[in-house]
């Protein structure tokens, strides 16, 4: 066995590799809870292409097949339940934990000097992320996800400048049919998960380059009691945190798996006029609440499309906090980005919970 | 053979070379046969009453309520659940010795890389 490994190693240079994983250092304080949630959104990626894959077996991507044979998956396919049921929470879990993982980011302030770009990275995920969980609920082609594709292509469309050729773009024409299912199966399945794994790798880079951001109120702290911050090596001693997580994750997925399998809902047809409350997934229903506050003008300028613009100024605001925010740059507490990060907090849960009970 | 593949694995270019090539043979010899196997005549079938009516019927659809059977939770899903935590707790059990061993070299000062 000794002798495999050194001749792997002579051939592939193992050594350079475990030794470049030994030295990123993670430090050991009480914030390090969070250095947990890249993990494991990463292990809930490697859950979603194996799943993805399976279900590109039995999956057709047209308006005619795409219900039916997702009925045959829940239905004829051996485990089909079980695997879809999967896919479809861990979706649901990688948007939490990408939500958690962006919202510790920015209140701990790592986006500092030199991470800005693992920052800008990682803002790029979230937004691919949010598309791929959009697009995964628009495929099953049932009821929801027709209207689903009209509301989502419909917001894309009134953002300025470029809404109506994104609306043109998304459905593939005028109205929702074959080519807007066509055109999210290719993005789902091909676009998305591609650009995702080319982010993903140059921000696991930067993260190995930079290692892991110590928060500014830990840095102050140990720096008036004349402390020294220790960390652990990340490899092995935090992977078997991880590798501990990551089975409690899988079990957690399992259980939702099996006591709340993934829906389908009822065919479409297009004689009956929109169904009550109709609404986007949950995580996409902070948006929706706030749109649905907007009045129907704004200084004579549509309510949607000023709603809108002005989530996108937000959404860029947060993007460049690095640029923005000066003092945390000099490694000084900023309490105007912290109150940013809470009340975008707070607007997305209070916004998302009041979308789901109105 | 293992004197072979150890030889293989340490120095020699060469034997790779030829263990790579026996088993792109034995790959293509598989793939190969199981092509031949689908070109081969079909045995006669003889068709039921039931098989024709269906190919005339057209593919079946599934109803949303054969669906929601399928999504109801039965005895032998609450098994494997159960099962599979067991398996979970199991590693994890074994993985915490893992973790117990590298806290006490932790707290002995094992790890003294600063970080700032």
């Amino acid at each position: 066995m000794i002798d495999l490994l050194k001749a792997i190693d002579e051939r592939i240079g193992l050594g350079i590799i475990l030794s470049l994983a030994r030295k990123k250092i993670v430090p050991i304080h009480k914030h390090s809870l969070w250095y947990y949630a890249g993990a494991l959104l990463l292990f809930l990626f490697i859950i979603q292409v194996v799943t993805g894959a399976m279900l590109l077996f039995y999956y057709k991507p047209a308006a005619e097949t795409a219900y039916q044979s997702i009925a045959e998956i829940m239905v004829k396919v051996p485990y089909g339940w079980l695997i879809r049921s999967i896919h479809h929470w861990a979706s649901n879990l990688m948007i939490v934990l990408v939500f958690a993982h962006f919202f510790s980011t920015l209140l701990v302030k790592a986006y500092r000097r030199p991470r800005e770009l693992t920052w800008l990275t990682g803002m790029l995920l979230l937004i691919l992320v949010l598309f791929f969980g959009y697009s995964g609920y628009t495929l099953p082609y049932d009821e929801r996800a027709f209207f689903a594709f009209n509301v989502g292509t419909d917001m894309a469309g009134t953002v300025p400048i470029v809404g109506k050729f994104m609306l043109q773009f998304l459905r593939g024409g005028e109205v929702v049919g074959t080519n807007t299912l066509n055109r999210f199966f290719a993005l789902h399945v091909a676009v998305l998960p591609l650009s995702l794994m080319a982010v993903l790798v140059v921000h696991l880079i930067l993260i190995q380059l930079h290692g892991m951001s110590i928060p500014i109120s830990v840095l102050k702290e140990a720096e008036a009691k004349k402390q020294k911050i220790f960390g652990k090596p990340m490899f092995p001693h935090f992977l078997w945190h991880d590798a501990i997580n990551c089975l409690l994750l899988f079990g957690v997925l399992a259980t939702l798996a099996v006591f709340i399998p993934s829906e389908l809902g009822p065919e479409i047809d297009l004689l009956k006029p929109a169904p009550e409350g109709v609404r986007p997934d949950w995580f996409f229903l902070w948006v929706y609440q706030i749109l649905k506050w907007m009045p129907t003008y704004v200084l004579s300028i549509e309510g949607e499309i000023v709603g809108i613009t002005g989530l996108i100024v937000a959404a860029l605001i947060i993007t460049l906090a690095p640029f923005v925010d000066r003092k945390s740059q000099r490694d000084e507490r900023s309490p105007l980005f912290t109150a940013l990060g809470v009340v975008s907090l707070i607007v997305f849960v209070v916004c998302s919970i009041i979308g789901y009970l109105s | 053979m293992i004197r072979l593949l150890r030889k293989t694995l340490a120095d020699g270019a060469t034997y790779n070379l030829l263990i790579g090539f026996a088993v792109m043979v034995y790959i293509v010899s598989i793939l190969h046969l199981s092509a031949f196997a689908e070109e081969s005549p079909q045995v006669v079938k003889i068709l039921t009453v039931k098989e024709i009516k269906e190919e005339k019927e057209g593919p079946v659809t599934i109803s949303l309520s054969k669906v929601e059977e399928a999504r109801l939770i039965t005895p032998q899903r609450i098994y494997g659940l159960i099962g599979l935590w067991a398996v979970i707790f199991l590693a994890i059990f074994l993985l915490r010795f893992q973790v117990k061993d590298d806290e006490k070299l932790y707290r002995e000062g094992y790890y003294t890389k600063d970080v700032e």
